[in-house]
């Protein structure tokens, strides 16, 4: 055993020498055959790596050769892209602030006037100077504007100032909600805004023919609008209701201007069917008032019960015609009243219009009047009936001129008599307006 | 000055406005409103002007709610809608017109729904179009499509198609939120066109490089046909009308004649539209 460790380790020994010296003698003396080939394999070696390089230099101008185009139109369309973003961001935008706007309606007039008031029979009939120096003049009779905000199908608000003559005054301002759930579409409206009674007080003056309403609207229901509530509902097809609570001295007042002296408030109600071509409506009025602002005055009643035709058709080739009528009866100012109006209209074209209308009203249809030159009746006047004579032209969609001229047929006066054609402002006038609505 | 006077000049001086105002307004028949229907309106006044030389014709669109107001205010003689005019529009006319105005219609459309050539769905039910256009379906998957968001494309809301389907197809429920309002139906079926998973609706005239969806109903599934819109089998079938103020005279009644002659309704079926008789 000892013997074959020695040999083992005798022949490592050998073996580790021998390495040791080979190598030694290889690096004294190199083979120069060897040393040529090793030149000559580094030379090599290096062109291949300088060939490498100039292939891996022509591949990358190559790759970029092909990628160029399609980087540049990727870069083209990624801006692009970007672009639109910011575009449809913006258009949004601008989408968001119109769709506001569109809730938003704003609508108006204006109507400048001269008029010309003939006073010769005042001066001439009934014996003294009329102190009205102002006979002829310019005047601006509106400036309106309308805001209506319609935020959802279930409310709406209003508010309506008037720019005209020398002040401005709120005309109306409300809230109406309207349910969604029946189809009889019922609308609660609270604020200042219109009596829904007849037709001629929510007709508008700027679509109506004639320059001024009649006698018995202005003197029964003077300012057309009141402070109140208001149910509209719409019980079967084209019959519509309204039922309304109001203070009742109207927006005009001059004595009751914002309050409303009498605890009980005034009552509206309107039924009107619309056939299309003919609507027919009733209406009625009832309240209370008080003549002074003594607060122990006395409570007076007051009524009044309406009836309104409407009736349209195009009987001549020319045009369509008109035919408005109305008549109001009650008690006011403890005295019963009657008044009526009758109106024809004939379009020629589509532009000229022709407008003819009788009105009455009598303040007292007790009293007799020929019983002239009494204190019996307090009031200052009696019966008057006007006609009306209205030429209207459409300019444009927007601007309408209107002629026309005011006669009184019949007049009396309890303190002067009685003269088929006297005393009254409204005497033989002379209207030429134009108007813009828009 | 005495009233006679006055009178005198004051009738003398509306003469001289309503003669200059008379000379200075122009001769041309104007055409507005409906944008289904402009691409019609368009041909016909072509048409009716190579035969009449004599005889100006101006079309624009707008939608049927603009058309309608323009009639009214007076700055159209005519007007294109793809609905019926509404009680509130037919008021306005009446106050200022003192009729109702005429109603001719001019043409019949079904209303179609457009989808992606792509998209796999190819009839649909009211009620799911319906739940579609109100946000109650947002996905392709829940009518058996991809799962992928529905992009719906709609109309603005001064559109007569807007209308009609929202009273027609939707019960008069209110259109989703998410709904893009494009101006005019080319818009839409572009839109429709190039995106995958878009749906919109407008008239059958206009569906070319969409798809047209059938609808699916108790008798049968329908797509918008000349048989099917005339029978009424289409649940999306309307009429498409002219307005006109008053009863149709002169120039306009002459125009009015020849559209609903044979010659004008040709022109109809080569738009895409079908005849109403």
């Amino acid at each position: 055993m000892n013997k074959v460790k020695v040999l083992v380790t005798s022949l490592a020994i050998v073996m580790i020498c021998q390495t040791a010296f080979a190598q030694r003698s290889r690096t004294a003396k190199p083979d120069t055959a060897v040393v040529n080939l090793q030149q000559k394999m580094e030379a090599l070696t290096f062109q291949v790596n300088s060939l490498g390089q100039e292939l891996n230099a022509a591949k990358d101008q190559l790759n970029k050769q092909e990628q160029t185009p399609v980087q540049a139109v990727e870069e083209k369309v990624s801006a692009a892209h970007d672009k639109l973003a910011g575009m449809e961001e913006r258009m949004l935008t601008a989408e968001s602030d119109i769709g506001g706007m569109k809730k938003l309606k704003v609508s108006g007039y204006i109507q400048t006037r001269f008029e010309y008031i003939n006073h010769d029979r005042i001066d001439s009939a009934a014996g003294f100077t009329d102190s009205r120096t102002d006979s002829s003049w310019f005047y601006v009779r509106r400036g309106r504007i309308k805001f209506v905000y319609t935020p959802t199908s279930t409310s709406q608000y209003c508010i309506y100032p008037d720019f005209s003559k020398d002040k401005v005054t709120l005309k109306e301002a409300w809230i109406t909600l309207t349910e969604p759930w029946t189809k009889m579409k019922f609308n609660l409206t609270m604020g200042q805004m219109n009596w829904p009674f007849g037709v001629e007080i929510e007709r508008s003056s700027s679509v109506r023919e004639v320059p001024e309403r009649s006698i018995m609207s202005n003197a029964l229901f003077k300012g057309e609008r009141d402070r109140g509530v208001k149910l509209n509902f719409t019980p079967v097809q084209n019959l519509t209701v309204d039922l309304g609570v109001y203070n009742g001295y109207g927006v005009d007042n001059s004595t009751f201007t914002l309050t409303d002296p009498t605890k009980p408030k005034d009552f509206v109600g309107r039924v009107r069917y619309d056939f299309g071509l003919v609507a027919l409506s009733g209406s009625w009025y009832e309240g209370r008032e008080k003549f002074s602002t003594n607060k122990d005055s006395a409570d007076h009643y007051k009524g009044r019960m309406g009836g309104a035709l409407e009736f349209y058709h195009q009987f001549l080739p020319v045009g369509g015609t008109g035919l408005l009528a109305e008549v109001v009866k009650g008690e006011s100012r403890e005295k019963e009243v009657m008044g009526y109006y009758v109106m024809g209209i004939q379009n020629v074209g589509e532009r000229l219009g022709f407008a003819l209308r009788v009105d009455s009203y009598d303040p007292n249809i007790s009293s007799d009047t020929t019983a002239f030159n009494t204190t019996a009746n307090s009031l200052k006047y009696d019966q008057t009936t006007n006609i009306s004579l209205a030429v209207n032209y459409w300019w444009d969609a927007a601007v309408r001129l209107t002629l026309a001229l005011d006669r009184t047929l019949y007049h009396t006066d309890m303190t002067m008599g009685q003269d088929s054609k006297y005393a009254s402002y409204q005497d033989d006038k002379i209207t030429m307006q134009m108007q813009i609505k828009f | 000055m005495k009233l006679k006077t006055i009178m005198f000049w004051a009738s003398l001086a509306l003469v001289v406005i309503m003669a200059c105002n008379f000379v200075m307004a122009g001769k041309a028949i104007t055409l507005k409103g409906s944008d289904t229907l402009l691409m019609l309106g368009q041909r016909w006044a072509e048409l009716y002007m190579q035969k009449n030389p004599g005889v100006v014709i101006q079309v624009t669109g707008g939608g049927s709610g603009v058309g309608i107001a323009a009639l009214i205010n007076g700055s159209t003689d005519i007007c294109q809608a793809s609905r019926s005019m509404k009680d509130s529009e037919r008021k306005k006319i009446r106050e200022r017109y003192f009729n109702l105005g005429s109603e001719i219609p001019v043409a019949k459309d079904g209303v179609t729904l457009y989808l992606n050539e792509k998209n796999q769905i190819s009839e649909l039910t009211l009620d799911q179009i319906k739940d579609v256009y109100t946000g109650k379906t947002t996905n392709w998957s829940q009518l058996g499509g991809p799962d992928a968001k529905i992009i719906v494309y709609g109309r603005e809301n001064s559109s007569g198609t807007y209308a009609f389907f929202r009273e027609a197809a939707m019960k008069n429920a209110d259109y989703t939120s998410s709904m893009q309002s494009l101006p005019g139906t080319s818009a839409v079926v572009n839109a429709v066109a190039k995106d995958k998973y878009g749906v919109g609706f407008g008239g059958a005239a206009y569906a070319k490089g969409v798809k047209e969806v059938a609808i699916k109903t108790a008798k049968g599934s329908f797509k918008p046909t000349a048989e099917t819109v005339k029978s009424g089998q289409y649940p999306l079938s309307r009429n498409l009308y002219w307005y006109v103020r008053g009863k149709p005279s002169g120039e306009i009644k002459k125009l009015v004649d020849w559209v609903l002659s044979p010659e004008g309704q040709e022109v109809v079926k080569t738009v895409g539209y079908f005849t109403v008789k």
